[in-house]
């Protein structure tokens, strides 16, 4: 039997016998592949290189269910040392059609499990469970960005995150003011950390109990609607929470949405009229989570059957495919195209096979090198796009845009998109 | 449990982190555990033997890899260059051999006049592509794929449909920078007196001929650090722009350089005429007959979607034979637009002529620039390998298909797939004076019924009896040299290639460290299928040639045995199904 | 039992030859090289068996063994340096089978560019070939030591497939897919493929200049006999202008026979044959001239050439170098109707060599080389020549672009009279000379003849040592040609 989205390593033993190293999950797309020096889509290949990619991680995963490999000095680092940014899944998926994404989270799982992972991990697993936020702050300031247009009562639920909180309080304020002109919002009574570093990180208990807390409170708000401007909760509200509780997204009691959903047609339809102009050449950072990550998530339970077939019952069309490609890509390009001024630039890297900003998976607490690498490389290619300005739609990519510029000569202002909006209302 | 690898001597360990710095060197088994291919290889007894290494070690120069090879010169350890790892023999088969993985080297260089790309060996196809027709040049990609590294695949393979008009990959080969398994660095062709490799030839006699045959050595001779690359001048005014994204993602074509054809033809003569009649007027790019199974491949979105078709499709195909009558033609206007409508003009005559109707097809990338992945072969089954993939003449191409099938349908399918009566792919090569066949075999590796056994096993024995077969009709074939078993092709052909063949790999390996063995399935037939030397004629390499197999006299003197060199795991699931 | 007796009894007394005259002839060629020995015998061979028969004796004496298979010699490789026995395969000069659909020919050693020509003429094919070949010249071992075509339009394939080889050690052996069991009778193979088995031992044989075994018979490619041509001609005051033009021709893959020739083998070889023929075409050519022919297959040729002219206007309006593209080529009236039938058969047998019309011997400096280096490589050579007194306007210069242009063939020719040991001593000084600064100045010597070898070989140490070892498996005694490359 087999299930979709499962969390158990040993449930994924076919994708990791069955990859057979052609490195998708490390280059480029071909078909995009613009030059010799954007060739990686995996920012952990590109750094640390050996097998540190998926193909790497789910040959040790495979040595693990087979109980062929004990514990070693580097075991850590091999499966930690990773953004979990999904890039390497859109890779597989165009050719040898492999879950390896949700391989690399039962991996973590399974290390976990173990007890094997980062220290600096601990320490975020410890502030989500006193705090309620990844950063230790107290839990009484989640609030405390003020906000100006929420409402008692509201179909709509505003999740502002655990970045926008406390790190950059300016994208919850801008958030704020566009909700405040797409008729109003409520806040999440109560709302803690949505959970996506503790996934990320393989630590799933703790997941879930962040998980039951949220569901909880947007249970008792009666919305209809999760509004986030932030791509990791939306990605865990959309994708995570489905996904753990066995059904799919479509089938949530409410609908979850990014900001730029509800901008966009808002645009369209002159609802939304941008005032302000922006003279810029402004470079499109596609968020992992925003994009690749944030398929609706499909539930599916079956067997594997001849020639590796999946038969849930309802044949092949009851399984629905993943592959990077229907996550929230347009929505933020037609809103800054909209923008009186702004040329909207891409990246060499780009919709699912965009570059990770490092500013995921764990990796700022335990590997800020990583981190640092990744986002120095995406700087480069804002650099070589000529762009004027880089705006993405996660605070956490923001943050790592900000960090990254910090010493460098070549520097350029960041947004998000939030605040470009806002500023353009 | 028995461990898997055992540690290359401190002291070597430290001499190569001298070498490259401790970041660039490692033994960590959870890192080497994965220098090993997957796939094909853990589940077909045809690539059994590989070992992870027991030493990872990544140089970023020629200089670095010179000072590594002569530290496994000096302490006789086996080593295995990688390049990007894609081939089936990328892996290392002895246990504790050092992986010298070239993926830091990947330089690319331009001589755009003289149609030059110099590339080192970490360096893979695409973005040498994307490269190349910002120059106004370009290269075909091979069938191995986009991912496959240049120099490991101009070594070894190299073939796609646009060889045609290109050649084979050795005439592509241009100045070569070589370190031998001792350490000694040699420059070829234009490299031998200056530093630019424009020419790949001499002086005197062509040292190219070691570096591949019909097919490579496979990481035998040494490595290639740095190989300059024939390119050619691209027809296209602009560079061609990506479609749709995802699985279905291609390079559209402009409609005035470079344009594909189906024609369905009335016959197999016809076919045939066809072929002929368009290499003897001198047009196209490219010439082929392709495989239903291909296009269901093609055309399929998953696994499941290609099965909901292709299985009740079994009679539609084996009636009509449709598909695989099509005669698919790619033309190029080189010179001018003109020169693509003449071609256009001539082609359809000739079609005329033999009562072919054209079909309809897209008019993108497939499988000549870019797009080329044949990643995808392992997805409609699990298990794929290309049995055969052999340059002659066209007539050998048909026969060699009609031999395969036939035996193939007698006593491998089940368990392998039906691909109801198809012979194989066939495509015009070198204007039409030869022709490139391919015959590709899927199963299933882990049918929960057992089938997952016999499936690799059949699929094993297949690729012995295609060799049997190949020496039984006279047939060339590509499975030959260290692809093959040694002591059945090493006598038959040439005759007794092998014997030489041998000696010239001692001459440039005396202490048999460049990714040995040389006769890899000799040796694990002998332990595991040895009923098939009596079935298929032949006794292993070991008994017809003696000296040299310096490696395996190391290990037999350790008292290794292929069962305990390879985990245990990996035998234990195997051996009550075979023998 | 002397060596000429067991010769004899392997090949029978009327193959066998050790009279002196016979040992002189074979100790000379048309080369600047001294051959101070002579060979012990000299032996015709008519079959595999009996040149195998000779090397396995040959082994057993350790005495060299120096195959030839043309009639005339220009490189000094066929000289024997060591002594030993000349192994002239002139007698087998057959066309053992023929594949017209795959438009292969499977010839033994001694046939001749003359008889090669006329069969593939016979069944409506032609010959590539190098330009304007003696006609007793083998092909076969013009296309071993890499004779550049005038053709570059076939050039992405190999010109030869399979062949049959006697190595040096004795072993009898079929490379490419000829490897094949059965061959030919019994086999499905047709030895299109040249590569393997296992390596690619065809490249070990070329520009081996005899070292390491004595080819028995080889596959050899013919093309489909064009069924319209038309000739182009474009001339320059210098050859540099002539380059760019070149490249861009080249790199558009318009025509077929396509080089650059100067005055002085204009002159040569289009003069008509008649006395005073020669002179007053040299006066008449211009200094330069690209010679383009295009060619159109069977069906619509007329487009075919339409279409390629109009791409070479196009190159042609683009550049200022072109003034025009004619169609005759002046002090040559006709010449453009004949040429492509004169450029796919050998030199007239009834005519004196073109090379050596002039002054009875002819030594050419040939190297490898990118287009765009060939005018200072020919003021180098010139310049060189005024130092040794050679007179530059009888320097002949012969540019032949090689796959699309990316490099070409680049020839010098130096005419002397052979009977005068001091204008011989004079072009073989100039020779090294030219050829040393040349070597220093990047060009590539690809075959390095006798004279050239040393500076050659030394300087490619490593490839050296490992073409050695390669040697010592095919020809472990070192019999095969001892003196040639760098053996």
């Amino acid at each position: 039997m087999i299930v979709s989205g499962s969390l158990e390593l040993k449930d994924y033993m076919y994708e990791m016998r069955r990859c057979m190293r052609c490195a998708s999950c490390k280059w480029l797309d071909h078909i995009y592949m613009p030059d010799n020096r954007f060739v990686y889509r995996c920012p952990s290949y590109a750094k640390y290189y050996y097998s540190k990619v998926a193909y790497g991680r789910l040959k040790l995963g495979l040595a693990l269910c087979e109980n062929r490999l004990e514990d070693t000095p580097g075991m850590k680092d091999m499966v930690f040392q990773c953004l979990m940014c999904g890039a390497c899944d859109s890779g597989c998926k165009r050719n040898l059609d492999l879950e390896i994404m949700n391989s690399l989270e039962a991996l973590r799982g399974h290390m976990v499990a173990g007890g094997r992972y980062p220290e600096a991990h601990q320490r975020v697993i410890d502030h989500v469970a006193k705090s309620h936020n990844k950063f230790g702050a107290p839990h009484k300031d989640r609030a405390a960005w003020g906000p100006v247009n929420a409402q008692a009562k509201s179909d709509t639920v505003y999740f502002a995150g655990c970045g926008a909180s406390y790190q950059d309080k300016n994208l919850a304020q801008a958030s704020d003011k566009i909700l405040g002109q797409l008729g109003g919002y409520m806040l999440l009574l109560g709302e803690q950390c949505c959970g996506h570093p503790l996934f990320a990180m393989g630590h799933f208990d703790a997941f879930r109990q962040q998980m039951e807390t949220n569901l909880e409170a947007m249970k008792a708000t009666g919305a209809k609607r999760l509004v986030t401007a932030c791509a990791e909760c939306y990605k865990t509200w959309k994708v995570d929470y489905p996904r753990l509780m066995k059904m799919s997204t479509k089938d949530l009691p409410f609908e979850v949405v990014h900001i730029t959903e509800l901008v966009a047609p808002a645009v369209a339809s002159g609802q939304i009229k941008f005032n302000g102009r922006v003279d810029m050449k402004l470079a499109w950072h596609d968020p992992c989570n925003l994009g690749r990550m944030s398929e609706p998530y499909t539930h599916w339970e079956g067997d594997r059957g001849q020639w590796g077939c999946l038969e849930p019952g309802q044949g092949f069309a009851a399984k629905e495919f993943n592959r990077g490609t229907a996550g929230v890509y347009e929505a933020p390009r037609d809103i800054l195209a909209a923008i009186p001024g702004v040329e909207v630039l891409e990246l060499k890297r780009h919709h699912e096979f965009s570059w990770c900003c490092g500013g995921h998976g764990g990796a700022p607490e335990a590997y800020p090198e990583l981190a640092a690498y990744a986002v120095s490389e995406r700087l480069e290619e804002v650099k070589d796009a000529g762009a004027e300005a880089v705006v993405s739609a996660c605070p956490y990519c923001k943050q790592q845009f900000q960090d990254g510029f910090k010493d460098r000569d070549h520097k350029v202002p960041v947004f998000d998109i939030t605040e470009l909006i806002a500023q353009a209302l | 449990m028995p461990k898997v690898t055992e540690k290359v001597s401190q002291a070597a360990y430290n001499a190569l982190a001298n070498i490259v710095g401790p970041e660039w060197v490692t033994d960590d088994a959870s890192i080497t555990e994965s220098y090993v291919k997957g796939g094909e290889i853990h589940d077909c007894i045809y690539q059994r033997g590989q070992q992870p290494p027991g030493v990872v070690v990544m140089p970023k120069n020629t200089d670095e890899v010179q000072k590594i090879v002569k530290v496994c010169f000096r302490y006789h350890l086996p080593y295995t260059p990688i390049g990007a790892f894609w081939g089936v023999h990328c892996g290392g088969k002895v246990p504790f051999h050092v992986s010298i993985d070239l993926s830091r080297m990947r330089g690319l260089d331009w001589d755009e006049k003289h149609m030059v790309a110099i590339v080192e060996p970490g360096l893979i196809h695409s973005p040498l592509q994307a490269e190349a027709q910002e120059r106004g040049l370009y290269t075909m990609t091979p069938g191995g794929g986009s991912q496959a590294a240049v120099i490991g695949n101009m070594l070894t393979c190299n073939y796609s449909p646009l060889n045609y008009r290109l050649g084979l990959a050795t005439r592509r080969i241009l100045g070569v920078e070589w370190v031998l398994p001792d350490g000694e660095v040699i420059r070829l062709g234009s490299l031998s007196n200056s530093d630019d490799p424009y020419w790949g030839e001499g002086p005197g006699p062509d040292l190219r001929g070691l570096l591949r045959g019909y097919l490579g050595w496979w990481g035998k001779v040494g490595i290639i650090t740095k190989m300059a690359i024939k390119m050619h001048p691209l027809f296209l005014p602009e560079r061609m722009k990506p479609v749709e994204r995802g699985m279905m993602s291609t390079l559209e074509f402009p409609d005035n350089r470079i344009k594909w054809y189906n024609f369905r033809m009335p016959s197999e003569e016809a076919m045939r005429k066809a072929m002929r009649e368009i290499s003897r007027c001198e047009i196209g790019a490219a010439v082929m007959r392709v495989p239903t199974i291909w296009r269901y491949r093609g055309k399929s979105v998953s696994r499941e979607d290609f099965w909901s078709k292709w299985g009740p499709d079994e009679q539609k195909i084996r009636d009509g034979r449709a598909t695989s009558s099509v005669c698919r033609v790619l033309l190029i206007g080189y010179t001018s637009e003109a020169q693509l409508k003449y071609e256009e003009e001539i082609l359809m005559e000739i079609m005329t002529e033999l009562g072919a109707d054209l079909g309809r097809t897209k008019q993108s990338d497939q499988s000549w620039i870019k797009n080329a992945d044949s990643a995808g072969m392992w997805w409609p089954a699990g298990g794929y390998v290309s049995v055969e993939f052999v340059v002659e003449t066209l007539e050998h191409s048909f026969a060699r298909g009609k031999t395969l099938l036939k035996e193939k349908e007698a006593k491998f399918t089940p368990p392998l797939v039906d691909e109801y009566g198809e012979e194989g792919w066939i495509q015009m090569t070198d204007m039409g004076h030869t022709s490139y066949f391919e015959f590709l075999i899927q199963w299933d590796p882990e049918h929960p019924l057992g089938k997952y056994k016999s499936g690799e096993y059949k699929a094993w024995e297949h690729w012995v009896a295609s060799q049997r077969t190949a020496i039984d009709h006279g047939q060339y074939t590509a499975n030959i040299g260290s692809l093959s078993v040694m002591g059945l092709t090493g006598p038959a052909f040439g005759p007794n290639y092998g014997e030489i063949y041998d000696k010239v790999r001692q001459a440039v390996d005396p202490k048999d460290i460049s990714n040995p063995p040389l006769d890899l399935h000799d040796r694990v037939i002998e332990e595991f299928a040895p009923q098939w030397m009596e079935e298929y004629d032949f006794k292993p390499w070991t008994e017809l040639m003696h000296g040299g197999q310096e490696w395996w006299k190391v290990l037999t003197s350790r008292g290794y045995k292929w069962r305990d060199v390879l985990p245990e795991w990996y035998w234990d699931r195997d051996d009550k199904e075979i023998g | 039992m002397e060596l000429k007796d067991k010769l004899v009894g392997i090949i029978g007394a009327a193959q066998v030859d050790d009279s002196p005259a016979t040992l002189a002839a074979y100790s000379r060629d048309h080369s600047l090289v001294d051959c101070q020995g002579l060979a012990d015998a000299v032996v015709w061979p008519d079959s595999a068996e009996q040149v195998q028969k000779v090397i396995q004796l040959a082994n057993e004496l350790k005495i060299p063994v120096i195959p030839v298979s043309s009639e005339q010699h220009f490189h000094g490789s066929t000289l024997p340096k060591m002594g030993g026995v000349i192994m002239d395969m002139r007698r087998m000069n057959r066309v053992l089978d023929v594949d017209l659909p795959d438009r292969l020919f499977r010839i033994e050693p001694g046939l001749t560019w003359a008889q090669a020509q006329a069969e593939t003429e016979k069944l409506g094919q032609r010959m590539v070939m190098p330009l304007l070949p003696l006609a007793s010249g083998s092909v076969v071992a013009s296309l071993l030591e890499r004779e550049p075509p005038t053709n570059p339009r076939f050039e992405y394939g190999e010109p030869m497939t399979s062949n049959e080889v006697i190595w040096g050690s004795g072993m009898r052996f079929r490379t490419g897919s000829a490897s094949a069991p059965g061959f030919p009778e019994k086999a499905d193979s047709k030895g299109g493929n040249p590569e393997g088995p296992g390596t690619n031992w065809y490249r070990f044989l070329q520009g081996a200049e005899g070292t390491m075994g004595v080819v028995t018979w080889s596959i050899v490619k013919f093309e489909y006999l064009p069924v319209l041509d038309k000739t182009y001609f474009i001339t320059f005051d210098q050859m540099a202008q002539a380059i760019e033009p070149l490249y861009q021709m080249q790199r558009r893959m318009i025509g077929n026979e396509c080089f650059l020739l100067n005055r002085q083998v204009g002159a040569l070889i289009f003069n008509d044959g008649q006395p005073g023929g020669y002179e007053a075409l040299k006066r008449q050519l211009p200094p330069w001239f690209v010679v383009m022919v295009l060619s159109g297959p069977p069906r619509m040729p007329e487009k075919k050439l339409a279409y390629e002219k109009a791409a070479m206007d196009e190159i042609a309006a683009s550049l200022p170098q072109v003034q025009r593209i004619d169609e005759s080529l002046a002090g040559a009236p006709g010449l453009e109707r004949r040429l492509p039938g004169m450029l796919r058969k050998p030199w007239p047998a009834e005519r004196a060599y073109w090379k050596h019309a002039l002054k009875g011997g002819c030594e050419d400096l040939m190297c490898i080389a990118k287009m765009e280096q060939a005018p200072a490589f020919t003021q180098t050579v010139m310049e060189t020549a005024g130092l040794h007194g050679y007179d530059v306007n009888e320097l002949g210069v012969y540019l032949q672009p090689i796959e699309q242009g990316r490099a070409c063939h680049l020839e010098f020719q130096f005419y002397y009279d052979p009977a005068d040991p001091a204008a011989k001593a004079r072009i073989k000084a100039l020779y090294l000379d030219a050829g040393q600064k040349l070597f220093k100045q990047g060009a590539f010597f690809s075959r390095p003849y006798t004279l050239l070898s040393p500076m050659v070989y030394e300087h490619a140490r490593g490839y050296t040592n490992t073409i050695t070892k390669v040697k010592e498996v095919l020809d472990p005694n070192y019999i095969m040609c001892p003196g040639n490359v760098c053996f």
